[in-house]
């Protein structure tokens, strides 16, 4: 068993202290953050494999009656980096910036409506590994594969869910298939 | 009444600037954290499981909304001097 960190997009949180009561009395690992535009909720979920954890935590969700739009990887800032890997935030910044270190550090990703600046803990795993600096986080790698599948299937579902009645016979099909 | 590396966790959000507001009659959602920077900074308002699984997990997600500030605050300060 390995433990698996990741983040689930959900709709509009009406109540954030009733939707989080639902959710806490359903399981023990998930934090919800939300309002009126939407949340999150933040897993660190033990499982076999990472699929069965991103899926069984959806299913969580969605009996505590969230609904789940996407699913995304463990994502960090360069704090949490330099918390991770127990080194200084400057020397971090050296790494990003490519003044100290191999070079090519992962990009960030800029969430929507946001400016923050996030990396993909498995692709920065990867790089401290091949810069002597660390090693591969194997849950992370894992869990930045599943989380792409899972949301390419919540997204198909929304589809199916959103397209008229005459088309989703053949796009249940095509999804079938 | 979460664990000790809750606590401390809470504490530091406190310490930071954070509005924490505890909930009462709820068997779980122990608290509400929102950020200093009001609802349209870096992160809608959180709530602070107390009866987590594990107790440095739940911590590590609060300790993490609170990089996420700091990580906002220092991206708007790079605007504003660039």
């Amino acid at each position: 068993m390995s433990t698996y960190w990741f983040e689930l997009e959900v709709g509009p949180v009406g109540d954030l202290d009733e939707a989080a009561e639902q959710l806490y009395s359903l399981c023990g690992d998930g934090q919800l953050a939300g309002d009126e535009h939407g949340g999150t909720v933040v897993f660190s979920r033990e499982a076999l494999n990472a699929v069965t954890a991103i899926l069984s935590a959806i299913d969580d969700c969605e009996g505590s009656g969230l609904t789940v739009t996407g699913v995304m990887e463990d994502m960090v800032t360069a704090e949490d980096i330099a918390e991770k890997t127990s080194r200084s935030g400057q020397a971090v910044g050296h790494w990003i910036t490519g003044e100290r270190g191999p070079g090519d550090f992962p990009a960030p990703i800029i969430r929507r409506g946001s400016r923050v600046k996030l990396y993909s803990w498995a692709e920065v795993s990867f790089w401290l590994s091949i810069a002597g600096l660390g090693r591969i986080d194997s849950a992370a790698a894992e869990t930045a594969g599943g989380a792409v599948e899972v949301d390419a299937l919540l997204r198909a579902r929304k589809v199916l869910r959103d397209a008229p009645t005459a088309q989703r016979k053949a796009m249940v099909k095509l999804v079938d298939a | 009444m979460p664990g000790k590396h809750t606590r401390a966790a809470i504490k530091e959000l406190l310490d930071a600037g954070w509005q924490v507001t505890y909930t009462s009659a709820r068997a779980h959602a122990y608290a509400r954290a929102s950020c200093p920077g009001g609802p349209d900074c870096c992160t809608p308002p959180f709530s602070i499981n107390g009866t987590p699984d594990v107790d440095e997990h739940e911590a590590e997600k609060i300790r993490r909304k609170a990089r996420q500030h700091h990580a906002k605050v220092a991206a708007r300060q790079e605007e504003e001097g660039a």
